[in-house]
């Protein structure tokens, strides 16, 4: 458990640097976090025509209000945690390739979720989209980390040990 | 599955156990601010105004004696909200409450969680403080600290660190050391083969 721990805090300090690096930010953290909000714009304009994108910002073009994807709310920060937990465990390779992946899709999903329920909640009441953005929004997203390298670790196959 | 069913359900009281009290952790937030601030800068801090749950923080600045009026101070408020870095405490209490009881392991863990998760919600504040202060306010401000370049990007990473990622993975890690035995039943066992 201490191996893992300190593995673990090293791993995640090495990925958050990388993910920290100006050259990473502008060709990679910028154009995904663009993707996602026109992911998230996507899924909108199934019930309200009446939402554009531009780069990070989704807008309401019927009041006007809109919300930036900034650092910390586009999943990046929760996927390298759970990458970091399933990268130190012992594991075969395949299987840290599928929980990664997996993992990803449930972040994002979840992510999307956040931010399609945030600008709403924000066109409704402020108060209210404070409260889920800072304290509710993260708590659920690092919990979703957190239930995903569970059910990653009870798929993975028992360790077979021959016996001497 | 069971384990997910009582976390979820036992998640909005503690949030709401959690404000509820806010005010009286703001408090100590507070107090313990200024204290870790004065010792590492000297009288940094004039005082701190507690409003509800927000620290109006009052920075000592230097500016050009023509600028200040005879007989003040000069004086910054620097505004933060002490509680974007603890609500990682209702998350983990319901981790506790959620987790196998037993009587004396529980109530301990929920006494012990608050004092190991104060020192998170401190990194992120006076980070903030710090980078606010020092990073985004005119150098003149604090022209009477010499602080070198590594060290200001010591402070970026530290607050950025404070921000993003120790709110959240502290608790977990917490949880997951004071309920060890619980999380190891997910990981695969051995199975000796013939």
């Amino acid at each position: 458990m201490f191996k893992f721990l300190v593995y673990f805090t090293l791993t995640l300090s090495a990925l958050f640097s990388i993910e920290k690096l100006n050259t990473t930010r502008e060709h990679l953290i910028i154009p995904f976090t663009e993707y996602i909000a026109q992911i998230s714009a996507w899924i909108i304009h199934f019930f309200d025509a009446q939402v554009i994108t531009q780069g990070i910002i989704i807008q309401s073009l019927s009041n006007g209000f809109a919300v930036s994807i900034e650092s910390g709310c586009n999943g990046v920060e929760a996927l390298i945690v759970l990458a970091s937990a399933i990268l130190v465990f012992p594991s075969q390779w395949r299987h840290k390739l599928y929980g990664i992946s997996i993992g990803f899709c449930a972040v994002q999903l979840l992510n999307i979720i956040r931010i399609i329920s945030l600008f709403y909640l924000g066109q409704w009441d402020q108060d209210v989209f404070e409260w889920a953005h800072l304290y509710i929004w993260e708590a659920l997203i690092m919990l979703d980390v957190l239930v995903v390298f569970l059910f990653w670790l009870k798929q993975l196959p028992h360790i077979e040990k021959p016996v001497a | 599955m069971f384990f997910i069913l009582k976390l979820s359900l036992l998640l909005p009281f503690c949030y709401f156990g959690w404000y509820y009290i806010a005010d009286s952790l703001t408090l100590l937030t507070g107090y313990l601010t200024e204290t870790l601030i004065n010792t590492l800068f000297t009288e940094l801090i004039s005082t701190i105004e507690i409003n509800h749950t927000q620290l109006d923080i009052i920075v000592n600045v230097t500016l050009p004696k023509a600028q200040v009026p005879t007989g003040m101070l000069p004086e910054i408020v620097i505004s933060i909200n002490p509680l974007i870095y603890s609500y990682g405490l209702p998350v983990s209490i319901a981790l506790i409450l959620a987790s196998p009881f037993q009587a004396w392991k529980t109530f301990a863990s929920l006494i012990l969680m608050p004092f190991l998760l104060l020192p998170i919600q401190l990194w992120g504040v006076c980070f903030e403080l710090m980078k606010t202060l020092f990073l985004q306010y005119p150098k003149e401000f604090t022209s009477h600290i010499m602080l070198y370049p590594w060290q200001n990007d010591m402070i970026a990473v530290a607050y950025q660190l404070g921000a993003l990622v120790l709110p959240s993975v502290a608790p977990i890690i917490f949880w997951i050391i004071l309920y060890k035995e619980f999380v190891t039943q997910f990981v695969p066992t051995y199975e000796i083969s013939r």
